[in-house]
């Protein structure tokens, strides 16, 4: 038996696999085959064929979670000393396209989180809206993929490759009802103002391309570009400035924050409640690690550093970022009558918040910025799994739909009070420790953000109106007709994968209300990691290893990722 | 694998099993209904096995802990009892760490064993309690919930852990008191006592911090040396105090004591924060047993006992809750000569007994009041529960006016009430007897007065614990319902609880005696008395004028005295000498029917100062505040409009602004980039 | 206008491709028929291509015995992915013509505020 494992292990393609990394995508490939084998089925025409379509979705998304957990912790755990964070991997693969490390792989778990969760609850929703066809998870499943590999984007083309995988999918879902007109111009309005920011970035990144000397992998860059600096007189060159800049914009857009957001509202009000929620959270989320990743290898390394601070002085850029999402979306969310329009703007609101964490680009910030992500996915997919149930039974967006929800749906009404009151920031949930940590840590690492800092908890009390509203009115207005004629049995079948998901999600925002400190440790151990100079010895030596494989050299390749990881 | 250090590490087991119990009975009460529907065959069907699920799981539960409980107490018992604790961090800022864990010590390990014991009997007469009330299957996720939270209290190894499950079991409490929150007493009774414990603890926080504060210093340069310690630990107060005392010499000790002190106040029901706690009998009776007479207000005196150290660095302190003790010891004894529903008089002799134990600690006779605490525990949730059986058997009447002749009728109640009654006034040798001459003992070490008035209030006891059971059980029925029978479920648990009521004080109390009958281990006072305390303790034993014979004598002559005045009242010519004695002291008379005017105090107190100054500055907010407020609330309203305004709908103009973000975020980045 | 003489580099192909992107972005801000917007996109993204081919051209580095050639590749990807995002585009606005029988860009404002 060990010798046929043996004999499987060294076949040419398993050499292959083990020497490159392959298998740390698991999940990755684990997405492609599940998109291939929906497809497959969804291409017959009975209701049945998609069925199975939908379940093949759920199930392989499903997988890919429980793989990526169990890589997630084979990344960490040094087999040695049994010690958690000790000595994390950081593998290239693919000649260094994609980097797997511990900020891949947390982001990768939330992303792929969130999309089985946002699948859990998007079906029934579908139905209502007769759309029974399985289209619908291969496009999610798909701009997953896009998001996970994005996580990992260590060269401009994997960059660009996912950030569009990602994308193209998401304009086809914002306007998935293309006969209703609102959703087919979030379509159209979601389409244009991505292109355009596509073709910023892209300029960009053809800059940044031209000044590295044509390389496109991010530490070769870094270090070319850094190289320039020094051998230019004064280290200043406008284009590269530019180039920053534009790169900078096109992440601003996937993330909404301002002046970079004005697609959010609209796209989030006229794209399908799930939708919604998929662009609120899991795109945010792969955007942020994206925004990690060119931060540290340009932004942040090729700017000069401010002499008192020792932060660079880029970080000014992150400022204007985040106080004008910060107010903006505070204030604009206060006189909104659709609530997916509120959300829209309290997602603005947040990504400001979470930009505070990049003004001071400091280790403990960072793992704060990751840490408010995950509790972000709870709390925020939380909120949508119930305003999307409400949304089946009455049929309506506008927060008057709401009114006196508690008399029918008492434990809906109970969760969606936490997940608002978690958004905004209230103790014993998990969105309180978020904002704690995250302004705690920015204000160590600088003491002259105070009044950032301050600025954000205005904020904060400027967003407690109008999610309390929400829950004022669900909770002392009067129940309106049509929530009269709502019944308060669950239809079961129907809406158990919502329960589910809401259920799940008050878990998550509790617990990590509760007792946050694993979580923390998790994403501090990811930003230790980063911060660590990057190796590029790994780099150059996988290539000899490659190489020498494709020499045929008759080394035992099976051995050689453990040298690459001991180095 | 089950050794010896087995049951000591997995101690963090014993309240997870109640929690566990807590989610079942949830999930099936709350989620399966809401899965099925309320209305469908299949939850008609299973609906019944649920309710008698929930009932074992918390039974369960509970029996688990105690067995979990058992070697923990054998090892106290043989002194191979080894003082462990775990930490885990819960919340990190930096260098400032709150953690939790679990403590095992002799002080943890006897409540860990009051609180398994008396509650497994208390949960197991639940049954025939509350059989036919429709939240049977609530009350038990209730019950467990509370288990849960007292045992955390319990297991607590830290100020802060402690404060946590301190508000937990004040949750619990607040949902149990108003368990039947359509009846109106009920539920004023649980927002009374809520309130009445934020006043209390909110005196607790700020005691606990400002401790924090003048310490913090030192707490840094622990955690540095001594990895294994955490912030406020109990171990770490202790080596705090007796280690480098000069830390805190400047630091106002007295103020910080009182305001911790202020959290028992509330939660032990201490004058003048005492009067939730005859309110709360509206609750169901087990309730009552468990909660409200032996588990969590006694919750109060442990804490003390757990911080004792801070305590003794302030005599004021000390002597504050010395007095304190006593004022309570007597104002609810004298309320309880005059109150004639049953379980009132109870809950004032509960408040009474409290004073007692809290006098003792301020005494300096730490091991005194924890041993009161412990037999107390025992024979007052057994009186409860006899008050309960006969409050059920007399179809829910409670006034006691309307009892009498029950002896017949109720057999094992009225056995076990005698016992209690007994054991409670401290004559021949019950358990109560052994611990009331412990306080004693101690009162006369630390101040003649106050010996002598709790000598007094000890006669009291006697006096208005026989008089509720001569008017219960002796003469002949006066009441007009039907008396019913006494259920099973019921009377055992009277029967179990009966035997530590009379016997466990005997065995703890390390009297020589104890050798004839080969009980050969080590006295209560022994047992539980810390390292720390052992040497004073023995510096100051025996230095007031009685022997400890003759402090024994002089209590059960005070005791006596009682039963004998009770006879004389209550038997003989009833109705006719207390009307003369009524006469004779009829302002005294009303000043206790009248619990000393508290609640009218706090009344008059809202009334007149309270509200006034409320409505002042209510105007003063919403004359100046508001105005101010509504300003700035304006501005951003306004601003909302602006920011409408911004997003016109047009995606061109959308994408223009890309552009000019770009433009705008480049030649500022390049202001910043050249210096 | 020394560089209209001079021998054709870098800079003029970097040259023409602002220049490209510019009109590209006005025509994308301007123009009130959709299709002509689609178009526009495409123009800001051929410009990039021109960026990375001339600077793949000019500038490819060396890696073992063969240049590198990732400049081009990079434009390769960029034409599949903008075909892509066009035939998206197209098929929404097919979906709202048949809805509103215009591709008038001013009509597309349902949602604002």
């Amino acid at each position: 038996m060990t010798d046929w494992i043996q004999a499987f292990l060294h076949t040419p393609f398993m050499r292959f696999i083990v020497v490159e990394n392959i298998h740390y995508l698991l999940p990755e490939l684990i997405l492609l085959v599940t998109i291939s084998i929906g497809l497959f089925q969804a291409s017959g025409r009975s209701k049945q064929s998609h069925d199975d379509a939908w379940s093949t979705a759920l199930w392989g998304s499903f997988f890919a979670i429980a793989v990526a957990k169990v890589l997630a912790f084979h990344l960490h755990v040094d087999p040695e000393t049994l010690t958690l964070y000790s000595t994390p991997v950081n593998l290239p693969v693919f000649y260094d396209v994609i980097r797997i490390d511990l900020l891949y792989s947390i982001v990768r778990t939330f992303v792929l989180g969130g999309t089985f969760l946002v699948l859990l609850f998007s079906r029934a929703y579908l139905e209502k809206h007769s759309s029974t066809a399985a289209e619908f998870p291969m496009l999610v499943l798909t701009a997953s993929l896009g998001a996970s590999l994005l996580a990992g984007a260590n060269d401009l083309i994997m960059l660009f490759v996912a950030l569009e995988t990602l994308g193209i999918p998401s304009f086809i879902l914002a306007g998935y009802f293309r006969n209703d007109a609102k959703c087919a111009e979030a379509g159209l309005k979601y389409l244009l103002y991505g292109g355009a920011s596509t073709a910023v970035i892209l300029f960009g990144i053809s800059l940044i391309y031209g000044l590295s000397g044509g390389y496109t992998q991010f530490p070769m860059i870094t270090a070319k570009l850094q190289l320039l600096e020094t051998t230019l007189s004064g280290g200043f060159q406008p284009v590269l400035m530019i180039a920053m800049v534009m790169l900078l914009g096109g992440i601003a857009f996937k993330l909404s924050a301002a002046p970079f957001h004005q697609w959010t509202p609209d796209v989030y009000e006229g794209a399908p409640l799930p939708v919604t929620a998929y662009l609120s959270v899991v795109s945010k989320v792969a955007a942020f690690a994206l925004l990690i990743r060119v931060c540290a290898n340009f932004l942040f390394a090729l700017s000069p550093a401010d002499a008192g601070t020792g932060i660079a002085v880029l970080s000014g850029l992150f400022v204007v970022l985040s106080v004008l999402s910060m107010i903006l979306g505070n204030v604009a969310a206060l006189r909104q009558n659709n609530i997916k329009r509120m959300m829209a703007y309290s997602t603005v609101a947040h990504v400001g918040y979470l930009l505070l964490g990049f003004v001071v680009f400091r280790e403990a910030a960072l793992a704060s910025v990751l840490y408010y992500l995950l509790a972000y996915v709870y709390m925020n997919l939380g909120a949508f799994a119930v305003i999307t149930l409400i949304s089946l039974q009455t049929g309506r967006d506008d927060i008057q739909a709401y009114s006196g929800l508690i008399r029918k749906k008492p434990f809906y009404t109970l969760a969606l009070s936490i997940f608002l009151l978690s958004l905004a920031g209230i103790p014993i949930t998990a969105g309180f420790f978020a904002k704690f940590f995250l302004f705690q840590s920015v204000i160590q690492a600088d003491s002259n953000t105070l009044w950032l800092i301050v600025l954000a908890l205005l904020n904060s009390t400027v967003s407690l109106y109008y999610y309390l509203n929400v829950i004022r009115v669900m909770v002392v207005n009067e129940p309106s007709d049509m929530v009269q004629s709502l019944t308060r049995r669950v239809d079961a079948p129907q809406t158990l994968p919502i329960l589910l998901s809401v259920v799940a999600c008050l878990i998550g925002t509790l617990v990590l209300g509760f007792y946050a400190d694993p979580a923390m440790m998790y994403t501090r151990g990811a930003m230790a990691q980063l911060n660590q100079p990057d190796p590029t010895s790994i780099q150059a030596l996988n290539q000899e290893i490659h190489m020498a494989t494709m020499a045929g050299d008759s080394a035992d390749v099976l051995a050689l990722p453990a040298v690459v990881h001991q180095r | 694998m089950f050794d010896t250090a087995w049951w000591t590490q997995n101690v963090a087991l014993i309240p997870v099993y109640p929690l566990l119990a807590f989610f079942l009975v949830v999930f099936m009460r709350g989620a399966l209904p809401a899965i099925f529907g309320a209305d469908s065959a299949t939850w008609k069907s299973i609906e019944g096995p649920t309710k008698t699920l929930s009932m074992l799981a918390t039974v369960t539960a509970t029996f688990m802990g105690l067995l979990h409980t058992w070697p923990l107490v054998m090892q106290l018992l043989h002194g191979n009892l080894l003082p462990y604790q775990v930490n885990e961090p819960w919340l990190q800022a930096g260098q400032f760490v709150l953690s939790i864990g679990y403590l095992i010590d002799p002080l943890s390990v006897m409540m860990l064993f009051v609180v398994t014991f008396i509650s497994l009997f208390i949960q197991i007469y639940t049954h025939g309690y509350m059989g036919h009330d429709d939240g049977y299957a609530k009350f038990y996720g209730y019950l467990a919930l509370f288990n849960f939270s007292m045992l955390g209290l319990v297991l607590s190894t830290n100020l802060f852990q402690m404060y946590v499950f301190w508000e937990l079991v004040g949750v619990s409490s607040y949902l149990l008191i108003g368990f039947w929150y359509t009846k109106k007493d009920a539920a004023d009774a649980s927002i009374k006592a809520f309130l009445m414990n934020r006043v209390g603890d909110f005196g607790l926080l700020l005691g606990i911090l400002g401790f924090l504060y003048v310490s913090y210093g030192w707490w840094q340069d622990l955690l540095l040396t001594n990895p294994d310690e955490v912030l406020l630990s109990f171990t770490g107060i202790e080596a705090l105090v007796t280690g480098s005392p000069a830390v805190l010499a400047a630091a106002p000790m007295g103020v910080i004591a009182f305001l911790i002190f202020m959290g028992p106040m509330a939660k032990s029901a201490q004058v003048p924060l005492h009067t939730w706690l005859p309110d709360a009998m509206a609750g169901p009776t087990p309730i009552s047993a468990l909660i409200h007479a032996a588990t969590m207000v006694a919750a109060g005196i442990y804490l003390v006992g757990r911080v004792y150290p801070i305590f003794q660095l302030s005599p004021e302190a000390m002597g504050a809750v010395a007095i304190i003790g006593t004022i309570t010891a007597v104002i609810a004894a004298s309320i309880a000569f005059v109150q004639y529903d049953i379980k009132k008089a109870l809950a004032y002799s509960t408040c009474s007994q409290l004073g007692f134990m809290m006098a003792a600690m301020g005494c300096g006779a730490f091991a005194a009041g924890l041993f009161h605490l412990f037999t107390h525990a025992f024979f007052k949730a057994m009186l409860f529960l006899c008050s309960g059986s006969v409050i059920h058997a007399c179809e829910d009447e409670q006034d006691m006016r309307k009892m009498g002749g029950l002896w017949n009728k109720l057999p094992v109640t009225a056995w076990t009430y005698l016992i209690g009654t007994i054991s409670i006034s401290g004559m021949f040798w019950t358990s109560g007897f052994w611990s009331k001459d412990e306080i004693l003992v101690g009162a006369q070490n630390f101040a003649m007065p106050i010996f002598w008035i709790l000598a007094v209030t000890a006669g009291a006891t006697a006096f208005y614990m026989f008089r509720s059971f001569f008017m219960t059980f002796a003469g002949s029925y006066r009441g007009e319902a039907h008396v019913h029978k006494e259920i099973p479920a019921m009377v055992l648990p009277l029967a179990v609880l009966a035997v530590p009521s009379i016997f466990i004080g005997f065995l703890l109390s390390g009297s020589p005696l104890l050798a004839n009958i080969g009980w050969t281990f080590p006295g209560f006072v022994e047992l539980i008395t810390p390292g720390y305390l052992t040497h004073a303790a023995h510096g100051a034993a025996h230095h007031g004028p009685f022997s400890h014979g003759d402090i024994a004598n002089i209590s059960m002559a005070f005791g006596f005295g009682g039963f004998a005045l009770a006879f004389m009242f209550y038997v003989k010519p009833l109705n006719t000498v207390p009307g003369k004695i009524k006469t004779m002291f009829s302002p005294l008379f009303t000043l206790f029917a009248n619990k000393w005017y508290f609640d009218e105090l706090y009344n008059n107190f809202l009334k007149l100062i309270y509200l006034p100054f409320a409505n002042f500055t209510s105007r003063f907010d919403k004359g100046f505040v508001d105005g101010i407020v509504n300003l700035v609330g304006g501005g951003i309203w306004t601003g909302g409009g602006a920011a409408q305004a911004l997003q016109s709908g047009r995606v061109q103009s959308y994408i223009a602004t890309i552009f000019f973000g770009v433009v705008v975020l480049a030649l500022l980045g390049m202001v910043w980039w050249l210096p | 206008m020394d560089f209209l003489t001079a021998h054709i580099g870098l800079s003029h192909y970097l040259i023409l491709a602002a220049l490209l992107f510019t009109i590209g972005l006005l025509g994308v801000i301007t123009s009130r028929n959709v299709i002509r917007v689609l178009m526009s996109l495409e123009l800001m993204l051929n410009a990039v291509n021109i960026n990375f081919v001339a600077f793949n051209n000019f500038l490819a580095p060396m890696y073992g015995d063969h240049f590198l050639f990732s400049g081009q590749a990079f434009a390769i990807f960029i034409l599949t992915v903008s075909a892509a995002e066009a035939a998206v585009g197209l098929a929404i606005v097919i979906a709202l013509y048949r809805r509103y029988s215009t591709v008038d860009m001013e009509r597309f404002t349902a949602l604002n505020g």
